[in-house]
């Protein structure tokens, strides 16, 4: 996806498709510099992926540092609470990640990351993401849990 | 600098320079008293929330693995290190200046272990984030 054009957020989101696109592409500017694309949006979730580079390698030839997975999942992560909460006013943060590596991957070209939202709890919402390596292994690179803090709702002044 | 202090520097140094990714967080390493301190540099590129000019949760959680991984390697650097788990909480929000952070091993065991990160910015007693990952030698 290059730009917002075709990006078609889920029923209830008002956010502007060229907010979101931006906040995955390009405001962020950790995203920016990895080269975080946007892949697509879905009724609480949000898939995005980078492309492997020398200066994002981990130890061995080819492969990831898993700080670019760690990243990735975290940025996904925000991106569903964003699509899910549909409302920005309602975002508070993120307050906790946590990362089980599951040794799929290792040298592989792309790393994709989508991650879905639970139902909100209380003023938290959690995040299920997973990381994949297409083409290198079927097994996961890591699966992640992301807990994002909500705001209070925010009523109107003055609806009548 | 006493000889043993120089080596553990120099060890970091190299698995610094082993691992591109830590290059491109422009991460540096320090012993200071026996400790190793990480140091992620205050940089435009780690800014999440352009208008908090906040640093980006995954970039603080990927410097905490990053710190625990080379504390392991100071400590045997004939063995390789593998993450298992990492949670990383986040505390408060960090600005774009530099990050510290001291890894402490907590259980150090053959097969496992255990490292326990706390990174701040400006008092080591408000940390902006804190880590605990699990480990496995290879």
């Amino acid at each position: 996806m290059r730009d917002a054009t075709g990006l078609v957020l889920p029923p209830g989101c008002m956010l502007d498709p060229g907010y979101l696109f931006a906040v995955a592409t390009r405001t962020n500017a950790a995203h920016a510099a990895l080269g975080t694309e946007l892949l697509g949006v879905e009724p609480h979730g949000a898939t995005i992926r980078v492309l492997w580079r020398p200066d994002l390698g981990g130890g061995d030839p080819g492969t990831w540092a898993n700080g670019v997975v760690s990243s990735l999942l975290d940025h996904a992560c925000s991106l569903a609470a964003l699509v899910s909460l549909g409302d920005l006013r309602r975002y508070g943060g993120t307050i906790g990640l946590r990362i089980d590596y599951r040794g799929g991957g290792g040298a592989a070209p792309v790393l994709i990351a989508r991650a879905v939202c639970e139902a909100p709890a209380g003023s938290v919402l959690r995040v299920n993401g997973q990381v994949f390596a297409p083409g290198a292994s079927p097994d996961p690179v890591a699966v992640g849990l992301c807990t994002i803090a909500l705001n209070p709702v925010v009523h109107d002044v003055g609806a009548t | 600098m006493n000889e043993a202090t120089a080596a553990t520097a120099a060890a970091i140094d190299r698995a610094i320079v082993a691992v591109p990714y830590y290059g491109f967080l422009g991460l540096r390493a320090a012993v200071i008293d026996h400790h190793v301190m990480v140091v992620l540099p205050g940089a435009d590129r780690h800014v999440g929330d352009a208008v908090r000019r906040s640093v980006h949760g995954g970039v603080l959680a990927a410097f905490l693995e990053a710190a625990a991984q080379l504390r392991l390697h100071v400590l045997d650097s004939r063995r390789s290190v593998m993450s298992v788990d990492f949670t990383s909480a986040f505390l408060r929000e960090a600005a774009t200046t530099d990050t510290f952070a001291s890894p402490q091993l907590v259980r150090v065991g053959r097969r496992f272990a255990h490292v326990r990160v706390d990174a701040w910015q400006t008092d080591p007693a408000h940390p902006v984030a804190v880590g605990n990952g699990t480990f496995s030698f290879g």
